[in-house]
């Protein structure tokens, strides 16, 4: 594809996305959400759009700015318990790893995976109360 | 006494594109077929980096601005990770 040409995803592969992000929701029991778009402010920008998620404590957002070649993760208050910062670092290098070589929605796949994976060991903190 | 040269069958311009002509084609053709796969890369690259502008919400898009009572979340109870490619 040329340089210029704009790049966007086809109904096929919003449904895969779809479809990776409900598997995601149902491995963590969080809620996952994906923007891909202008992330004007950068991280402040993907902080307001998660602010404005219906529940912000248990939702992380993917945001994603191909133009500006950004990622950023944001994990609830709740959500980052068991998605740990660092398990957002290495799911956030394989994703960087694949939109480098212009691969995007190989991005989003490995990143969803990844993150779905991580997050699904929540650990109990009420473990001496049983 | 007759020159070594005297029964060679090739005129000098032969000769020239036998020794000079042949060799520097076969280093083109390499050079080619190194090169052309980076020359198809970085199209790849340029073109999917370059986004329509319209933003697109996969799974729970975001519900708009919350009244500030709602928004009790500050930015030091989150977490996750940024990076750049």
């Amino acid at each position: 594809m040329p340089a210029g040409d704009v790049a966007v995803l086809t109904d096929h592969q919003r449904s895969e996305l779809t479809r990776l992000v409900q598997t995601a929701e149902k491995l963590s029991g969080l809620t996952f959400s994906v923007y891909v778009g202008d992330l004007a402010s950068g991280r402040k920008t993907a902080l307001s759009l998660h602010g404005q998620l219906q529940d912000p404590a248990m939702s992380v957002l993917v945001a994603v700015d191909p133009n500006d070649r950004e990622l950023h993760i944001i994990t609830g208050r709740q959500a980052r318990v068991g998605l740990t910062n660092h398990a957002c670092s290495l799911a956030a290098m394989s994703m960087t790893s694949s939109f480098n070589v212009g691969d995007l929605l190989g991005g989003l796949r490995d990143g969803l995976i990844a993150l779905g994976e991580q997050g699904r060991s929540a650990p109990v903190l009420h473990v001496r109360d049983v | 006494m007759t020159s070594v040269f005297a029964e060679y069958p090739y005129s000098t311009l032969e000769t020239l594109g036998l020794f000079l002509g042949i060799p520097l084609s076969v280093a083109l053709v390499v050079s080619l077929l190194v090169l052309a796969p980076g020359w198809t890369r970085n199209a790849r690259r340029g073109g999917s980096t370059t986004w329509s502008g319209e933003a697109l919400w996969i799974g729970n898009a975001a519900v708009g601005e919350r009244p500030s009572i709602l928004a009790a979340e500050s930015e030091d109870d989150r977490g996750g990770a940024s990076a750049r490619w």
